[in-house]
């Protein structure tokens, strides 16, 4: 039997009174693609949030891989350094040796502040710090936002190849990842898809 | 708050439209400024004020120095006149630097204002913010003395700033300094130290909203602590430079006040001295550099959770980044005053250097448990502050 990469068991989060998520339960397994879908606040980063250990849920059981790459929907950068500093320092906390940036046309914005890169870039970054080191599971929020069409189809071949839980409105890119597909309202699964075929 | 212009129109008529002219009163540009880039200036420069006027005090009151025994070593040597100038003008470019892309200055730069009439009042901004280099001329060879001595000032600062995106704008600082070395009639240079003025300010003005240079990369792929702190660092040294030059003018106060304490009432002791007189400056620098590194750790932390870095890895970290300015200026503060006082430099620097540890260590877990605090305030920070520096200064009094 194959063990899980991530599983959540129960997982509910209040910010204050307001619930964002309830008593979620959720597994993926090494290989698999999972994309939730869902309104504006209905849940989907805090779940994120939760699944790659920034914050933690108020109840509920949750285990997750040693490495996670996590990618939130505004990259939380600090933006006085180099994009090259940023990435000797993800791959430091990472354990990684050496950065590999190839791709995602990190290369030539190595040498640029991060307080000078467009929101695109701003993203690949982000992207390219997640990616670092291979991690047995992505966590990605609004992966493709900002993003080139060419960037766009990088990150598509990427994610077809990794284990990826991601939120996103991009319904093209879940058929393009062929992502099973969770259905979120107030932090609550409504529907499971199987995944689209591209 | 948008700045507003009131204007008296001149209507041109070209092709059936109609195009008004605006020509705004100088009191309203000046206050339009005042309003943008005055509030970055005018708290840097209270600051700076702050920390200049302590040291006056010392100087002037306690120990009967005025205001021309200074400008007599000002004109006493080529190197002299240089070397205050350049200090001085450490202190006051972090003020100067914050007016011209500040908030706002976007879009004053949008109005239909001629580029000269900002330049003209950025120039008077920047002028005050050289207020007690031109108090002390003024008090010792009179007002045109401090015109001068102020324009020369902002004519070094303007240009750095503008050398720092296009380096050769360095070439109206070296102008200005030239006119410092050369020390002529203050009737003689009034001229071209308002022209270098005019042309450093106008200089940083048109290049402000460009890329800064190249930076050079700092981090290698290594332990988690170096890291971390030297992403610590970089912020006090590209963000915070404000905060840096108030960490270094409190410990030059603290390097003149032990100079003082050991060339007035030698001690037995002197590194006991050392460590009593430099606590409160040593207290203050700490207290000034921990902001931009809870600011980094801030931004670091999410990472650092999904990475499940270990809180005494970060905890390592801060206290690395905040102990190494500390300590390499409480150390030169001590080697220096060895030096001018007589007494065995390397000790008294080495002990320094050493004290500002333990001081930095304290300041650092006290700035991180008030910033995990809910409700965070201002004046319960400066209570621990003070407390940490009474301590020290007793355990320097004691020893």
């Amino acid at each position: 039997m194959v063990a899980p990469v991530l599983s959540l068991e129960r997982v509910t989060k209040y910010f204050g009174t307001k619930r964002a998520v309830h008593e979620i339960s959720l597994t993926v397994f090494a290989g698999d693609r999972v994309a939730l879908l869902g309104e504006n606040g209905s849940g989907k980063s805090t779940l994120l949030a939760i699944a790659s250990g920034v914050i933690d849920g108020d109840s509920g059981m949750v285990v997750r891989p040693a490495s996670v790459g996590y990618a939130p929907e505004k990259p939380d950068i600090p933006d006085h350094l180099m994009v090259s500093e940023w990435l000797d320092v993800v791959a430091s906390l990472q354990g990684v040796r050496s950065p590999e940036v190839e791709g995602l046309g990190v290369e030539a914005l190595l040498g640029r502040r991060i307080a000078a890169l467009s929101t695109g870039q701003r993203q690949r970054v982000s992207l390219c710090a997640a990616l670092l080191g291979s991690p047995a599971l992505l966590v990605l929020d609004e992966p493709t936002n900002g993003l080139d069409a060419e960037t766009r189809n990088v990150v598509v071949r990427r994610l077809r190849s990794s284990t990826v839980l991601l939120a996103t409105h991009d319904v093209e890119l879940v058929r393009q990842v062929e992502a099973r597909i969770l259905h979120l309202r107030a932090g609550q699964f409504t529907a499971v898809e199987a995944p689209a075929r591209a | 708050m948008e700045p507003t212009l009131s204007a008296t129109p001149a209507a041109v008529t070209v092709c059936g439209y109609r195009f008004v002219a605006m020509a705004p009163k100088a009191r309203h540009v000046f206050r339009a400024l005042l309003l943008t880039a005055g509030r970055p200036v005018l708290l840097r420069a209270l600051a700076l004020w702050s920390g200049v006027g302590i040291v006056a005090t010392i100087l002037f009151a306690g120990n009967g120095i005025n205001a021309r025994d200074v400008t007599r070593l000002f004109h006493g040597s080529p190197g002299a006149r240089l070397l205050l100038t350049v200090g001085w003008c450490l202190l006051a470019t972090p003020v100067v630097s914050g007016a011209f892309d500040a908030p706002g200055t976007r879009t004053l730069r949008t109005l239909p204002v001629p580029r000269g009439a900002w330049v003209a009042a950025l120039a008077a901004l920047l002028l005050l913010a050289q207020a007690p280099c031109g108090l002390l001329f003024a008090r010792a060879e009179g007002a045109l003395a401090a015109l001068v001595a102020m324009l020369l000032a902002v004519a070094t600062e303007a240009s750095a700033v503008a050398a720092t995106r296009r380096p050769p704008a360095v070439v109206f600082a070296l102008g200005a300094l030239a006119l410092v070395v050369v020390d002529a009639r203050a009737a003689l240079t009034v001229v071209p130290a308002a022209a270098l003025a005019v042309t450093g300010v106008a200089s940083a003005w048109n290049v402000a909203l460009e890329a800064a240079g190249r930076d050079v990369r700092t981090t290698r792929v290594s332990s988690p602590v170096l890291v971390l702190a030297i992403v610590h660092l970089l912020r006090m040294v590209r963000v915070a430079r404000a905060r840096v030059a108030l960490a270094v003018g409190s410990v030059a106060l603290g390097t003149v006040a032990l100079v003082l304490s050991l060339v007035n009432d030698p001690p037995a002791r002197p590194v006991a001295r050392a460590l009593a007189v430099l606590a409160l400056p040593v207290t203050l620098c700490a207290a000034v550099l921990v902001g931009p590194a809870c600011e980094t750790e801030d931004r670091v932390r999410a990472l650092a959770r999904v990475t499940r870095t270990r809180w005494t890895t970060l905890l390592a970290a801060f206290a690395l980044a905040l102990t190494t300015p500390s300590s390499v200026l409480a150390a030169t503060a001590g080697a220096i005053a060895g030096v001018i006082a007589h007494v065995p430099a390397l000790p008294l620097g080495g002990g320094a250097g050493i004290w500002a540890v333990p001081i930095a260590c304290a300041i650092a877990g006290w700035a991180r448990w008030h910033d995990r605090r809910t409700r965070r305030s201002p004046t319960l920070f400066v209570v621990g502050v003070v407390v940490v520096a009474a301590v020290a200064t007793g355990v320097g009094v004691a020893w």
